[in-house]
């Protein structure tokens, strides 16, 4: 911890120096994001989703001389920018997309679009997908050419079903218009786009499980390495990458990697989308700036959490798998993946869901250890097992009827299922469960008290 | 000793069929939806092993586009699995033709027709689309038992899917559950009698911001409260228009309080000066 905040301490000497130098470019979180810079334009429907609107609100805007630039520029462009994955694990996109092979002429390469979205909170891509399709067709083609891939699938949920429909309808105009297919564009490379429906399995937004179930198998991962860049869909070199990375990359492309790292905090650019649900009065999906206090999100696009500001009880930052973080870290965290990290819980997919003080939270997080519980695909014991057994002690601490020691049990027990399994769904269920433990022990040992207190009296 | 390792030897076939069916059990509670079936045939007149299963005009048409979109390969044909399967639920959902409905967003796309989330996949049907893939008949009954949302019995004439996850949970779904329980006379997991409804409780359907939500067939409806959840089930069991998406009024994912962005036009096409790039 002491070396942890020693290099904190010069890395901030450091950055400090370096302030004059790189003026160029705000460094810090000051508020007041435009409608002009705002990515996703379309997100409430205000104007149809399809071509014609689309090319009104600059899409498809010379995306022939964007991609003649070739794979080189277009990935130092996205790694000018600072873009990180949005899909949760935060991983710099233009590093991701530059580990695909280079002189690779005997398979054909892919990319495949990860439109799973099954993390509880998030409600972002589908925003995307369903009012502003072509920019994902348009991203398809532009990071496609990027990791120099011929084709791109797009595996979005089952449960989606209009929003499959309107992806589907964009591809289609898009072959229509020459966009994609043959000749992409008039660039003389040929580039397709796929849609894939999945039948409602969590584990295939894991990008293994995505991979095999698009091979038409169960969607349970595989074990890495091999690398999806190395070997990934069909044995060929594949790279797996979120909606909302895929639809940035055109915009990032024509208004400049340093536009798009202007905004947010260093190494946590640019504009997300976060989608507030809970106990909000106003809750919504926002495209807002990185980097953006939590209490001014809330306040400024939510009107405020049900009850007032001291009414809140915890949120979940990022989608279910991040641990829950308690008010008073609530008073000051900023969204992004830094200091949320710092704080022990992480910005996964910008997804919150607020909890005022009428909740159980209790309840809420054993809610989420049974969804771990059914969506485990049964592959490694620790998962298969342990997030079974974490739900039942769970479902009893909700009730108190347990004993004390058994809240240590539960985190041994996440602790044992967390890396010891071939995905991060293991993880990703242990996380909550130790986030609650960490936060809100003291109200765990009150109902238990409570319980033993009245069995003992009666 | 010899005649106790006989004996065992008995004995081990029928612990390891013990153990089997237990595997069972759980696998039904962990991976895969209770109600669409478990990971057992169970024969019947409407399902059975012995019906053969032909793809209408209307869904050769699909098929013939489906299988362009992959490799011409085993491997890429093996692919289409999963696309067939929904081909299969679409050409069976007879529900979807007669729900009469309403998109309150003018900008909004009609659904043309069933995308399969009222049908159902007989077994017959599985062979079907393993003949016409290649693939053995144990790939595709893989597929179909690993997700949830291949019906493989049939399901009431609208299957009320109900998102309970955390989001919607604390924005009242399980009030939302009672509610449905009540009004219809079943339990989650149950088929009413008249062949209806179906309700189950689903995992996370991707609609947090407008909780608590619910899918029926293709449809979401967002946005429930007891009061408007009964007059929604109303209203498809009497045939009449319903809306689609949220049900108080929202459009789409903006706040009920109005919006806090996007109150310009959005601007036009722009690009910056590329030709700085190229030379680099």
């Amino acid at each position: 911890m002491l070396a942890l905040n020693l290099k904190g301490g010069l890395r901030a000497v450091r950055m400090r120096a370096a302030a004059p130098l790189a003026c160029m470019h705000r460094r810090t979180y000051t508020g007041g994001l435009t409608d002009k810079d705002r990515i996703f334009t379309n997100l409430y429907n205000d104007t149809s989703p399809y071509l014609t609107d689309a090319r009104k609100r600059g899409d498809w805007y010379m995306t022939k001389e964007i991609v003649l630039l070739g794979p080189e520029v277009i990935i130092s462009e996205i790694k000018a920018s600072g873009l990180r994955g949005r899909g949760g694990a935060g991983f710099p996109s233009g590093l991701k997309w530059s580990f695909m092979p280079k002189n690779n002429k005997e398979t054909p390469q892919y990319l495949v679009v990860n439109a799973d979205e099954s993390e509880p909170g998030t409600c972002k891509d589908r925003e995307i997908m369903r009012h502003d399709p072509h920019k994902l067709v348009e991203g398809c083609l532009i990071a496609g050419v990027a990791m120099r891939a011929s084709a791109a699938y797009i595996y979005i949920r089952g449960e989606f079903v209009y929003e499959a429909m309107i992806m589907e309808r964009a591809i289609k105009e898009a072959y229509d218009a020459g966009l994609i297919g043959k000749n992409a564009c008039g660039t003389g490379i040929d580039f397709d786009v796929a849609l894939h429906r999945g039948g409602g399995a969590y584990i295939c937004g894991e990008e293994t499980g995505l991979i095999e179930s698009l091979e038409g198998k169960p969607g349970k991962p595989r074990l890495k390495p091999p690398f999806p860049a190395n070997a990934g869909l069909y044995g060929c070199p594949t790279t797996v990458a979120n909606v909302e990375t895929v639809s940035v990359a055109p915009t990032i492309m024509r208004r400049g990697g340093d536009w798009f790292a202007g905004f947010g905090r260093k190494n946590n650019s640019g504009t997300k989308l976060f989608c507030i649900s809970g106990h909000v009065n106003n809750p919504i999906t926002v495209e807002e700036e990185m980097s953006i206090p939590m209490k001014e999100l809330l306040e400024k696009h939510c009107k405020g959490v049900i009850g007032g500001w001291d009414n809140l009880l915890a949120v979940i930052p990022g989608g279910s798998s991040v641990p829950v973080l308690t008010k008073d870290h609530c008073d000051e965290a900023l969204m992004d993946f830094d200091d949320l990290k710092s704080r022990r819980s992480g910005l996964g997919t910008a997804a919150v869901t607020v909890f005022n003080k009428s909740t159980d939270i209790v309840a809420a997080i054993a809610r989420l250890s049974k969804f771990y519980e059914h969506e485990s695909c049964g592959q490694c014991t620790p998962c298969r097992e342990g997030t079974g057994w974490m739900r039942k002690i769970m479902d009893r601490l909700v009730t108190g009827d347990a004993e004390l020691k058994e809240i240590d049990m539960l985190e041994e027990l996440s602790y044992q299922i967390e890396g010891h399994t071939i995905c991060a769904l293991g993880d990703a269920a242990a996380w909550p469960v130790q986030g609650l433990i960490r936060a809100f022990r003291p109200e765990i040992e009150l109902r238990i008290m409570k319980k033993q207190q009245g069995k003992s009296y009666s | 000793m010899l005649r106790r390792l006989a004996h065992s030897a008995v004995r081990l076939p029928a612990l390891a069929q013990q153990r089997t069916t237990l595997q069972w059990v759980a696998g039904i509670r962990t991976t895969s939806a209770r109600l669409a079936g478990g990971f057992i045939h169970v024969e019947s007149p409407e399902n059975s092993v012995h019906d053969t299963f032909t793809f209408d005009a209307e869904s050769e048409k699909e098929i013939a586009f489906t299988l362009a979109k992959y490799p011409d390969t085993k491997q890429g044909k093996q692919s289409a699995i999963m696309p067939l399967l929904w081909i299969v639920q679409q050409q069976l959902d007879k529900a979807h033709a007669t729900i009469k409905y309403k998109q309150a967003d003018e900008n909004a796309t009609p659904f043309p027709k069933s995308q399969g989330g009222g049908g159902w996949v007989p077994l017959a049907a599985m062979h079907a689309i393993a003949d016409r893939l290649g693939c053995s008949h144990m790939d595709v009954y893989e597929v179909a038992t690993f997700f949830t949302m291949y019906n493989r019995n049939k399901l009431g004439k609208f299957h009320i899917q109900l998102c309970a996850t955390t989001p919607c949970m604390v924005c009242g779904a399980y009030d939302i559950m009672h509610t449905i329980e009540s009004h219809l006379g079943i339990h989650v997991g149950e088929t009413s009698k008249c062949g209806t409804w179906t309700l189950t409780e689903v995992e996370c359907l991707g609609a947090c911001v407008n909780a608590p939500m619910i899918q029926i067939n293709d449809m979401f409806f967002e946005d429930l409260t007891p009061e408007n959840t009964v007059k929604l089930l109303d209203d498809l069991a009497a045939g009449r228009e319903v809306v689609v998406g949220p049900q108080n009024g929202r459009k789409h994912s903006l706040g009920p309080m109005g919006r806090t962005s996007l109150t310009e036009p959005p601007s036009g096409p722009y690009c910056r000066d590329l030709s700085s790039l190229k030379s680099s």
